[in-house]
């Protein structure tokens, strides 16, 4: 059982490595941006959102598995291959997750006051500096929660993951995908002790997203 | 020929204000009902926003011109707007840092008498409190050009007084031109050098703090 969660953590984390900064600098362009531009990269952005998991998986075997060109040019020039790896899992809960990043920075950085930016603007301060010394750690608490929930997101994707990178045991066996294999053989103890495990990280997942989100709602 | 030259139109909700005067070294008033465009008149100057049409220079460089002009970062100018908006995740004294040396800013708190609260938050400043620190976040980098949008509305008027005297004091030292708007004659005729009214779509450069001309 604790191969699982070993696995899971890795998993998450590779997959917070990559759709963290990609969600946040997505979320900052939402957050600022105005017009058609704008509209169709919130459009792209949700549809691993609207889409069954499974659905997102398939297509990310069409595009990046074994077969397809993209993934044959990754195995052929950086020797990484996707399909039951650990990596290919994370890739399944990055792009899964992705969208709630994205939105939460959105909201995080929609919630900084302009005016608070265009004082340092005013005053002389470049716009980097005015971003790293008023934008960023005004919306820091904010982008705290969209860092957690999409954490809590990746940890318990299961439909894209079994789809796209499938069942490889100590590569790819999450806690979801652990729970529904020890089902299908009729072990339920074994089913029972990792819900039990699922719950528990999101009980401490939800109890930790409300004080950050307190924090959050009062920036003042 | 005076230092800040302002010829422009600036929209103000649907409405529009025609500025054109010129501004010397010292203090130049700005007054006239509320809604008149003041604020926008500033934020123009300072880069914030957009012109309608004409030009804003400043010692010989144009910074704006019609739609477009030189970034608000890149004026060399000090603001301090009527909202103060301080940084509420930064001390006084961090809001101070980014612009100038620990002698500046202990020279700019005695002389704003905030010296006492250099290590506080603003959550925990009065109003007037927070207007000082945004005056001296304005002049810390002693810029030749000050905007001052009504700086001391929060104080009673023998500390608007004194907090004026330091103005004029420390903007005189290193000749700054200094626009401020103002509602408070006393204050306006104690400290100005010149006078500009705006008032029906029009700014323009007046004899003294109510005179219509």
């Amino acid at each position: 059982m604790s191969d699982a969660l070993v696995v899971s953590l890795r998993v998450t984390l590779i997959a917070l490595a990559l759709s963290a900064p990609l969600g946040a600098v997505t979320g900052f362009a939402l957050a600022r941006g105005r017009g058609p531009v704008r509209a169709a990269l919130d459009a792209a952005v949700l549809v691993p959102l609207v889409l069954p998991p499974s659905v997102t998986g398939y297509y990310l075997l069409l595009s990046l598995g074994a077969r397809s060109w993209a993934g044959a040019w990754l195995e052929r020039a950086v020797g990484l291959r996707l399909v039951f790896t650990q990596t290919g899992a994370a890739v399944a809960a990055a792009v899964v997750a992705l969208p709630l990043m994205a939105k939460g920075a959105e909201a995080a950085f929609a919630r900084v006051d302009r005016g608070l930016e265009e004082v340092a603007r005013a005053n002389g301060l470049s716009a980097s500096y005015t971003f790293w010394i008023v934008t960023l750690p005004l919306a820091a608490p904010g982008l705290a929660v969209a860092l957690a929930v999409t954490a809590v997101r990746a940890l318990g994707e299961f439909g894209a993951t079994l789809t796209f990178a499938g069942y490889a045991k100590g590569e790819t066996s999450t806690v979801p995908l652990e729970l529904y294999v020890a089902l299908q053989s009729g072990d339920e103890a074994r089913a029972g002790r990792l819900s039990l495990l699922l719950v528990i990280a999101s009980a401490l997942a939800a109890l930790s997203l409300g004080v950050w989100g307190r924090r959050a709602g009062s920036t003042r | 020929m005076k230092l800040l030259q302002v010829a422009c139109t600036v929209s103000i909700g649907g409405a529009t204000l025609r500025a054109a005067f010129e501004a010397a070294a010292g203090i130049t008033a700005i007054a006239g009902p509320s809604a008149a465009g003041k604020t926008t008149l500033l934020r123009a100057i300072a880069g914030l926003a957009p012109l309608r049409e004409g030009t804003i220079s400043f010692a010989g460089r144009v910074l704006s011109k019609d739609g477009a002009g030189v970034p608000a970062g890149e004026r060399d100018a000090g603001y301090a707007p009527q909202e103060t908006s301080l940084w509420p995740h930064r001390t006084v004294r961090q809001h101070l840092l980014p612009f100038c040396d620990a002698a500046r800013i202990d020279a700019l708190a005695g002389r704003l008498d905030f010296a006492h609260l250099l290590e506080r938050r603003p959550g925990s400043l009065s109003g007037g409190e927070r207007q000082r620190v945004s005056l001296a976040r304005a002049m810390a980098r002693r810029p030749l050009l000050l905007l001052l949008d009504e700086p001391t509305s929060a104080l009673d008027r023998a500390s608007r007084i004194a907090i004026g005297d330091a103005i004029k004091r420390d903007a005189a030292e290193y000749g700054a031109v200094v626009l401020l708007v103002t509602h408070d004659r006393a204050e306006a005729e104690r400290h100005a050098d010149a006078f500009v009214r705006a008032c029906d779509g029009v700014a323009r450069s007046v004899e003294g703090f109510d005179a219509q001309a």
